[in-house]
């Protein structure tokens, strides 16, 4: 099923920053997905896939295990080739491009399995995160210390996450919760127009999940935001347009209260008996959601390579 | 908390920032009274210099850039044979120096792209082959080389009195390109080019997601790597008079990525102290214990299992646990600073 975005959802006026100067008709979608399938021999993980995600939506994709919603971010950002479909980021076409071209276009993610790099501290993190859109990056002389206003951003980056007194310490030295927000901001430090979020809440305990939802909460409002999740509870309160994922297809697109309603969705994911995920009771099970959500990460880690 | 102890952890602070320089500077003038003293040991410092170019390049690639070369020796054999050959031509020595100069340039060009399309293991043995297949060069092409006995270099470049055929003139150059060669590098590893060598290693995929065409890293990663190879190669068939395949073979290699790991890799210090200990087991050590190369051996396990972060990790280890004993008499207040952190730490030397 294909749908058209959502009247309600519609883009602000200011959204989409650095949109191509060549967009034709009014506002192009932040994302426009057509087709899309990705095969891994004779299994599709994803299989025609075509959704539309407005400039400025705060969009959800949810699904179960193996519901290709990790192959679906791979193939956004280019990691993944897609084995046939074609994928427009504000009306042009970025399909065959590589994953350093379409973060300069203004795409950026993060991943599900936090990908830090775990040899430097936090300030250099965010250094290399900054520096990655920036001229200087292949300057091989001057001290990247001497980047007055790039180091700067990385203060203010850190303090605005609560990292600001953790800027010299590595990532072996953080919380689990404090990594899951660096690799959020790392994501944020280039600046990105649309930023896919890859489980941001994977492995944290239901406090820490309550801070990656004010983060995303407080992302600014310009921002087109994909989130994929496993466990609805994280997303109903902070998208406004979801689109559910069954065995690499696309089961239904729209606002978030109605999705939640649709019964093939509920089929989906009350079929197995799992009281806690569906449309009404809500409660309970994120302590064991959280260890399902774990499970996840690591099957779908192996499968990535 | 006692009175004073702002100003003595200040104190603290204004050591921890001259500790590393203090400590280069330190081992530059020992390195530089051998070099110069005029006695055998000139010409053992001499090859210390000369492997620490090639060494540090090795490093940057492979200790910053994740990339580990094995051919690295032949390189420094292209560089040394590119002087021979042009001189053996009829070039001028300069001439000579500037031919040798652009085959290493062009080579490491070419070579970029192989560290482009391969990784990890893949590139070690990649470059083991090129490696090999220069040193198979330097063998069989007689006619161009001189096969086994190799080519003696007989005309040496000059500049007024200031000659190469002069043996103390040799080490000041030497030791003025090692000099250049070392600030360049460490100006090098703190740039933003250097940061993303490091991101690089540490996580490539990431890196990529962030905007950087890490080819461009790989790319430009080799050349400065092959380019220092070449560099100490021009300088090595100088301070030896004679450019034969023994400079090409397997075990140069091998030395060479001992160097870097005995020394430290990811530090710019590292293998210049690895350097300073390989190049005095082969040439003073060799000379008591016949079978020196297995006492190598035993200190490079032990090196390996005890200080993974080589002599340059061993000396940080210990400025760290000094810099705790001076702070814990500064009292528990002071215990408590962030400063301690291996971070901080790590930056110093």
């Amino acid at each position: 099923m294909t749908t058209a975005p959502t009247p309600d959802a519609a883009p602000p006026p200011d959204a989409a920053p650095g949109t191509p100067a060549t967009s034709a008709d009014g506002e192009p979608p932040a994302l426009e997905v057509t087709g899309l399938s990705r095969r891994f021999g004779g299994l599709f993980a994803l299989r025609d896939v075509t959704l539309s995600v407005p400039a400025g939506a705060r969009f959800g994709i949810i699904g179960p295990n193996g519901a290709g919603k990790t192959t679906l971010f791979n193939v956004l950002s280019g990691e993944l080739r897609p084995t046939s479909g074609t994928i427009a980021m504000n009306g042009r076409n970025i399909t065959r491009l590589s994953p350093p071209r379409r973060a300069a276009l203004g795409l950026g993610r993060t991943f599900q399995i936090t990908r830090l790099f775990t040899d430097l501290t936090v300030r250099e993190n965010l250094t290399l995160a900054i520096g990655g859109l920036s001229r200087s990056k292949l300057q091989m002389l001057r001290p990247w210390r001497s980047y007055r206003s790039q180091q700067r951003r990385a203060g203010e980056l850190a303090a605005s996450f609560g990292l600001g007194d953790r800027l010299d310490l590595r990532p072996a030295e953080l919380s689990h919760g404090e990594l899951r927000e660096l690799e959020v901001l790392l994501a944020l430090a280039a600046d990105p127009a649309v930023l896919l979020l890859d489980e941001p809440a994977a492995g944290l305990s239901p406090a820490e999940r309550v801070d990656i939802q004010e983060l995303i909460t407080r992302l600014p409002a310009s921002l087109t935001v994909v989130v994929i999740e496993h466990d609805m509870n994280v997303l109903r309160e902070v998208v406004d347009e979801l689109a559910v994922l069954h065995l690499g297809e696309l089961v239904t697109q729209g606002a978030t209260e109605q999705v939640q309603r649709d019964p093939a969705v509920r089929e989906i994911y009350l079929g197995s008996g799992d009281a806690g995920s569906g449309g009404g009771a809500g409660g309970g099970s994120a302590g064991s959601s959280g260890a399902g959500a774990k499970r996840d990460a690591d099957a779908e880690g192996a499968g990535e390579q | 908390m006692m009175p004073g102890s702002d100003a003595r952890r200040k104190i603290l602070a204004t050591t921890d920032k001259t500790a590393g320089p203090l400590a280069g500077l330190a081992a530059l003038v020992v390195i530089a009274i051998f070099l110069l003293s005029g006695t055998y040991l000139s010409t053992v410092f001499e090859d210390v210099l000369i492997y620490a170019i090639a060494a540090m390049g090795l490093d940057f690639l492979g200790g910053y850039g994740g990339l580990v070369s094995l051919g690295q020796a032949g390189f420094l054999g292209l560089g040394a044979y590119g002087v021979a050959i042009a001189e053996v031509h009829g070039f001028g020595p300069w001439a000579a120096v500037g031919i040798a100069f652009g085959v290493v340039l062009g080579a490491a060009a070419v070579t970029g792209f192989v560290a482009v399309r391969v990784s990890g293991i893949t590139y070690v043995i990649t470059t083991l082959a090129i490696g090999q297949i220069m040193w198979g060069l330097s063998y069989q092409w007689t006619s161009m080389t001189g096969g086994d006995n190799g080519i003696p270099v007989t005309t040496m470049p000059s500049i007024g009195s200031f000659t190469l055929s002069n043996q103390q003139d040799v080490e000041v150059t030497t030791l003025v390109v090692f000099l250049v060669v070392l600030v360049l590098l460490m100006l090098m590893v703190r740039s933003p080019f250097g940061l993303s060598l490091q991101g690089m290693k540490s996580n490539e995929r990431r890196l990529r997601a962030l905007g950087y065409q890490t080819a461009v890293q790989r790319y430009l990663g080799c050349v400065v790597a092959t380019t220092l190879a070449g560099l100490a190669g021009i300088l090595y068939v100088f301070a030896n008079f004679l450019i034969s395949p023994s400079a090409l073979e397997f075990s140069q290699d091998g030395f060479l990525v001992l160097m870097v790991i005995l020394g430290g890799m990811g530090s710019i210090w590292g293998p210049v102290l690895g350097s300073v200990v390989i190049v005095l087991f082969q040439q003073e050590v060799s000379i008591y214990v016949s079978r020196w190369q297995t006492l190598m051996g035993a200190v490079f396990i032990a090196a390996v299992v005890y200080t993974p972060g080589g002599i340059a990790g061993l000396l940080r280890a210990a400025h760290r646990v000094l810099h705790r004993v001076t702070l814990g008499r500064l009292g528990d207040a002071a215990r408590q600073e962030p400063a301690v952190s291996p971070a901080s730490g790590g930056d110093v030397l």
